[in-house]
């Protein structure tokens, strides 16, 4: 991890929930979808904080309400000693700059219509006030920052392969030199070969514009060698946050040590202990009471049911929401 | 062991404005009953055109132009389109990536299981949902009974996935060809599935192809491995030796690329370059670009690729191998 420990951005007792109607006509009850409940947490400068969890854990909700993309229901988001989330629009615009987010698919995020060109001088456009010689030349920078070349300036996206589209959707986000860019499965639909390729530019290019990353990926085995730090969520928990190494080593909730096991494995040395988690994810309209993770965790005892468990520091910098931290990383 | 399926130089070519292009340019494998072959690649190596060519599902711009795929002994290239359909389901049953899109939406679950096990076992009527139950209880869904008459946008993905490996059991088929089976489901559920695919191998002897880009799931599953590059068979063998003993550039890579969670370091060293489509035209061997030990020889194009055996079931298909072998004659 960098050695830096200047808080980036400071959240307070997030919460993002969808309200949704039910299917009857005259029915005014409401339900809610917790995608995001009640999450403290901070970002430091310079760090790539990743957060992991399976589908529909509110992982993405995460990324989306810090960039203000959602508005969120409560809490905070200080962010330069301004909660983002109670200024009016006309001055987040600022700050808008700072924030950028890559998107899972590029070819979605781009408009089939438009020269790539044209489309990365968008950015340029609506934030700054260069002409257009001057535009031009800043996307040409940027196009071969990310490995492309001035020649892709006129071509259009349908032209490209998945990564090349993805270094665009990059070239786009370090366009206006943020502070901070929330990466929402970044490398998931992309090739082996060329994740590793893309992963590459965004540790090039973090260090050389000093960037922080909201890294969000299902992917365990890439979470534990591109972040410093994790947080894993369950039904728009936390349940676990801490050091990439300590996670690791040290793993003490339930949920962690199961997704661990269950992630396959590219080798075939030995036989491992596995421990394949029984049932699903419930729903986030209708979440378990107590513990999110009480119908499928093998420790759950009573107090579970009943208790929703204190999100708490265990140790420096490992925080865990559990009421029985596993201690020698074993379930049984 | 019985050989199931036999697949000799398969070629499959698409038309895409009024040219034919190779898609698949002469791959050979075999399939032996009780046992899991992986087939891996990245997209666009031909992993999915195998399957759809060995079921007659290629879209109306393909076609099998040269090879033959053999089913227990008997040719299945040269069978009319009726006769293909005896096999299709019946004996070689296909799992889909995204159990949404091969379910109907529109009908329960019951119905469309029934309507399997009318057409592949004849049973209808009581009997019918009474076997349907079972094959439902068999892939371990919880409530069978109630499922029946549940529609698939009811079900979470786990399940819909489950429903379909059901309603693939009840053709009692000899070979199940699972593409893709666990890419749009979470790591816990990935789990298992696979679990549920290892048992039903052991269970009912039957074959499965199972075609992912996943090395993980690989290393979790397969007997045997055979690993695709831009049409083209690169490396054959069982698990262990194309995990512990890569030889071809392609499959060293591969597995370099994909970050291992147990190991404590990874040097990310990707394959660099891009994949070529299936329009390019490339002299001598389709790696070559981006191969990080291509000599001269690998970019002539008059000069045939050579096979190289490593044991009975390990071989690999490169130029380098075969210098390599005749220095080390």
């Amino acid at each position: 991890m960098k050695q830096n420990y200047e808080i980036l951005m400071e959240v307070k007792n997030l919460k993002k929930f969808y309200t949704l109607k039910s299917g009857k006509l005259f029915d005014r009850k409401l339900r809610y979808a917790r995608a995001v409940n009640d999450i403290t947490f901070n970002i430091y400068k310079g760090e790539v904080l990743g957060v992991v969890g399976e589908s529909g854990c509110g992982k993405s909700t995460l990324g989306r309400t810090l960039i203000q993309m959602d508005s969120p229901t409560d809490g905070e988001i200080i962010y330069k000693n301004q909660d983002i989330t109670k200024i009016p629009e006309k001055d987040f615009k600022k700050y808008k700059k700072e924030m950028q987010m890559i998107f899972q698919d590029p070819f979605a995020s781009l408009n089939p219509r438009h020269r790539v060109g044209t489309a990365l001088e968008e950015v340029f456009k609506i934030h700054t006030d260069l002409n257009h010689e001057e535009r031009k030349e800043e996307v040409t920078r940027l196009l071969k920052e990310v490995g492309l070349k001035a020649e892709h300036y006129n071509s259009y996206p349908h032209q490209f392969s998945g990564g090349q589209r993805q270094r665009i959707g990059i070239s786009r986000a370090i366009a206006l030199n943020p502070e901070l860019i929330i990466c929402d499965e970044a490398i998931s639909a992309l090739d082996v070969s060329i994740q590793a390729q893309v992963l590459n530019i965004l540790n090039v290019i973090q260090d050389k514009y000093d960037l922080t990353y909201l890294f969000i990926t299902h992917d365990l085995a890439v979470a534990k060698h591109f972040c410093d730090r994790i947080m894993v969520m369950y039904l728009g928990h936390i349940m676990e946050m801490c050091s990439t190494e300590e996670l690791f080593q040290n793993t003490m909730h339930p949920y962690t040590i199961s997704l661990l096991m269950s992630a396959p494995r590219p080798n075939v040395k030995k036989e491992r202990e596995q421990i394949i988690l029984e049932g699903e994810v419930p729903s986030l309209v209708n979440p378990p009471k107590g513990c999110p993770f009480n119908t499928r965790c093998p420790k759950a005892k009573d107090i579970c049911f009943e208790k929703v468990p204190e999100y708490r520091e265990i140790s420096k910098g490992h925080y865990i929401s559990c009421h029985y931290p596993v201690e020698d990383g074993k379930l049984k | 062991m019985g050989k199931l399926l036999e697949v000799t130089d398969l070629k499959v070519g698409f038309r895409i404005d009024g040219k034919e292009y190779l898609a698949l340019r002469g791959i050979d494998f075999d399939l032996n009953k009780g046992e899991t072959l992986c087939i891996v690649g990245e997209s666009g190596c031909g992993k999915s055109v195998t399957s759809l060519a060995i079921m007659d599902l290629l879209p109306v711009n393909g076609r099998v132009v040269d090879g033959s795929i053999k089913f227990k002994d008997e040719e299945l290239t040269s069978l009319s389109k009726k006769k293909r359909r005896e096999f299709r389901g019946k004996k070689i049953g296909m799992i889909f990536q995204e159990p949404m899109t091969a379910l109907n939406p529109l009908l329960k679950i019951g119905f469309q299981l029934k309507e399997a096990l009318k057409l592949h076992q004849g049973i209808t009527g009581q009997e019918a949902t009474e076997k349907a139950v079972e094959y439902l209880d068999k892939v371990g869904i919880p409530e069978p009974k109630a499922r029946l008459k549940q529609y698939s946008y009811q079900l979470s993905g786990g399940l819909r996935q489950r429903v379909m490996i059901a309603m693939v059991l009840c053709a009692e088929p000899d070979i199940i060809i699972a593409d893709e089976p666990t890419t749009a489901l979470d790591v816990t559920i990935q789990a298992q599935v696979l679990k549920l695919l290892e048992e039903l191998k052991n269970e009912l002897e039957i074959g499965i192809i199972l075609i992912t880009h996943d090395m993980g799931v690989v290393a979790e599953v397969a007997d045997r491995v055979c690993v695709l590059y831009a049409g083209n068979k690169c490396e054959e063998g069982t698990v262990d030796e194309i995990f512990n003993d890569p030889k071809h550039p392609y499959t060293k890579g591969l597995l370099a690329s994909v970050p291992d969670i147990d190991s404590e370091t990874f040097e990310n060293n990707p394959i660099p370059g891009v994949f070529p489509t299936i329009q390019e035209e490339i002299d001598g061997c389709r790696f070559n670009t981006r191969c990080p030990v291509a000599k001269d020889a690998c970019f002539n194009g008059k000069r045939k690729i050579p096979l190289v055996k490593c044991s009975s079931n390990h071989h690999y298909i490169c130029h380098l191998g075969a210098e390599y072998y005749e220095t080390k004659l």
